[in-house]
């Protein structure tokens, strides 16, 4: 069994047994071993065997130039290497509201197509699959991603009516083992999970983890997909991270929403982008942006340790620190114990 | 057959979402629909000389799991939602009986998982209706198939039928309309969506003078040439046509889009749909008989 499989063995090939055998042995791709281990404030998180950087990046609006942004971001991170690779983009459309920011913004889906493109992609498709309207074409017209990427030459794939393919999960937090994936997420190399930066009713926040429910069809398992929901949103987002593994997130904060998120929440800017290549220390930065703690997410403390690492003293912060742009975010008074204060 | 549909149905009979996807039991079921047997016929009887409406009925067939339950696609392992639509298309075309009465079967043998009414979610939890998948919620939309594909084969007073009524109108907004599941949300109205409502309405037009289907047909009235999706225009004036509503403006908007090569944006789903809303009213087979 070789040391490092890649997302095509592993969700194409591999059997469910030996995915279950070699989940020790799946490191992040841009992990280093931990050098200097300190005191957690949560000692009941271990400490992992990987660390990880995280670039926060200042953009005050959607008018800057949030593909340099990228560019600089990615560089500070020591780079990552698209050339040759197919690449899904999987932004947030899961509603539409033009009066709340819902979805993830159109000028942060153009800055991660030329991101892509600059970093050398051979293909960017961009794919969602939304939660709640089925009815994609609406969606698609009614925030004029449609029109954006026309403009860019960029194919769209609704991952709720694509063809689909029943996968062995990583891990078992569902108690199932197997769940049904589209298949342009399954084939393509690297899945970059483009969040907008939210509260959330279910989970407190929902990131680029969160995000990943949108890689489920819909045409399985409904819209919302209340099989997720059935089995626990945290477990559910727990098994599909781990066994869909996106290689890239960069989280749009530059308005996120606070309160009743992800739909009927209000408009919270905090002015930042957050990236890097792994997905579980995008989250937790951002989570530590928003003045929440990363630690008491049932799904980022699952995760932890095997996708990525939500320990402060395991990430590697690159741009702004977090205290420079800290902006608090408003919860529903269930998750008041993921307030800093 | 328009010559979209000929030239995107799979040689295994079915046909996808899209031209170059494979065999789905939605878009089969609305193709299988949308194929003109007699002009001016409206629960067509199927034409034994018709290859691809049988082909069709052939795959939906297959599809079919031990229990009498569909499966989505061939890669499915667990029957569905679609059970209804294939249960509805099949009935509507006369077509593979014995598959019928297994489907029935198992839609009046499955219901939605029992869940409490609570502070986030109000709504009255004594009435269920049917999941999209598995042993979970009642959805509103599955729901509305179900009960389209038992009321299609006649089946009009049933314990489960008269529940089903009750949830949907349960859950309707009252200013008229359908969301998904609830009409309320963490304290706030839930916005009807266009598809949603349309499509409830058609399960419930056998309802015409009960307060809240008639708060639909207004609101559909109102909304669904606002929508810019061919699909909610699309159902709305199935439904809206259903309810003896003027869908002129409808049908020349779809109309406007379909191609002949291409139909409605290069989409089976869709453009089946467009196909049968530019029928209606003179053929429409969700008009319950």
């Amino acid at each position: 069994m070789p040391e490092r499989w890649t997302r095509r063995q592993l969700l194409l090939g591999a059997s469910a047994a030996a995915i279950g055998a070699s989940a020790g042995k799946l490191l992040l791709e841009h992990a280093r071993p931990a050098t200097a281990p300190g005191p957690s404030p949560f000692p009941d998180l271990p400490l992992a065997r990987a660390r990880s950087p995280v670039f926060v990046g200042r953009a005050s609006s959607y008018g800057e130039d949030l593909s340099r942004v990228l560019h600089e971001g990615t560089t500070a991170l020591g780079g990552f290497d698209l050339r040759g690779k197919s690449v899904l983009l999987k932004p947030n459309f899961v509603e539409y509201d033009p009066s709340r920011p819902v979805n993830t913004s159109i000028p942060v889906v153009i800055a991660a197509i030329e991101w892509a493109r600059r970093l050398g992609a051979r293909e960017i498709v961009v794919g969602e699959g939304p939660g709640h309207r089925r009815d994609i074409d609406e969606i698609l017209d009614e925030t004029s991603l449609r029109d954006a990427l026309r403009e860019h030459r960029v194919r769209f794939v609704d991952l709720n009516h694509d063809e689909i393919a029943r996968v062995p999960l990583r891990t078992r937090f569902m108690g199932i083992d197997s769940l049904f994936f589209s298949k342009t997420v399954l084939r393509t190399d690297v899945v970059v999970s483009l969040p907008r930066m939210k509260t959330h009713h279910w989970t407190g926040v929902t990131l680029s983890l969160k995000n990943l429910f949108g890689t489920v069809p819909g045409v399985k398992y409904g819209w919302p997909k209340n099989f997720l929901h059935f089995h626990g949103i945290g477990r559910s987002i727990s098994d599909i991270a781990s066994t869909i593994r996106p290689g890239f997130a960069i989280v749009d904060g530059i308005v996120g929403m606070e309160g009743n998120g992800p739909i009927h929440g209000s408009a919270r800017p905090a002015g930042v982008l957050v990236l890097g290549p792994d997905p579980v220390a995008v989250d937790a930065t951002a989570t530590r942006v928003m003045d929440l703690l990363p630690e008491r997410i049932d799904y980022l403390r699952n995760l932890h340790g095997d996708l990525g690492v939500v320990r402060e003293d395991q990430i590697d912060q690159r741009g702004e620190t977090v205290a420079s742009v800290r902006t608090p975010f408003a919860v529903l008074d269930p998750f008041r114990h993921l307030r800093r204060s | 057959m328009h010559p979209f549909l000929a030239r995107t149905q799979h040689a295994d009979g079915g046909w996808g979402y899209l031209p170059d996807t494979t065999s789905f039991a939605e878009p089969t079921c609305l193709a299988l629909l949308a194929v003109p047997v007699t002009p001016d016929s409206a629960p067509a009887p199927a034409s034994p000389d018709d290859a691809g409406l049988r082909k069709a009925a052939a795959w939906l067939a297959a599809a079919q799991l031990p229990d009498g339950s569909l499966r989505v696609c061939a890669e499915d392992d667990g029957g569905s939602w679609t059970t209804s639509l294939a249960l509805f298309a099949l009935t509507r075309r006369s077509l593979a009986p014995a598959c019928r009465d297994a489907a029935r079967d198992w839609l009046l043998a499955n219901q939605a998982a029992h869940v409490p009414s609570d502070a986030n979610h109000k709504f009255d939890e004594t009435v269920r209706g049917w999941a999209w998948y598995g042993n979970t919620f009642t959805w509103l939309e599955p729901t509305a198939y179900a009960l389209l594909a038992l009321k299609a084969g006649g089946l009009r007073r049933h314990t489960r039928i008269d529940e089903a009524h009750r949830a949907l109108l349960d859950r309707s907004i009252p200013s008229g309309g359908w969301n998904l599941m609830h009409n309320n949300s963490f304290g706030v109205s839930l916005e009807p969506l266009p598809r949603a409502t349309a499509i409830i309405l058609l399960a419930l037009q056998d309802l015409a003078e009960e307060p809240r289907v008639r708060k639909a047909v207004q609101y559909l009235r109102d909304a669904a040439p606002r929508s810019r999706s061919p699909v909610a225009r699309g159902w709305s004036a199935l439904a809206l046509s259903a309810f003896g509503e003027d869908v002129a403006p409808l049908r020349r908007s779809l109309a406007s889009e379909l191609r002949e090569k291409e139909g409605v944006g290069e989409n089976v789903y869709t453009t089946a749909l467009a196909l049968l809303a530019l029928d209606a009213p003179e053929r429409n087979p969700f008009l319950l008989p």
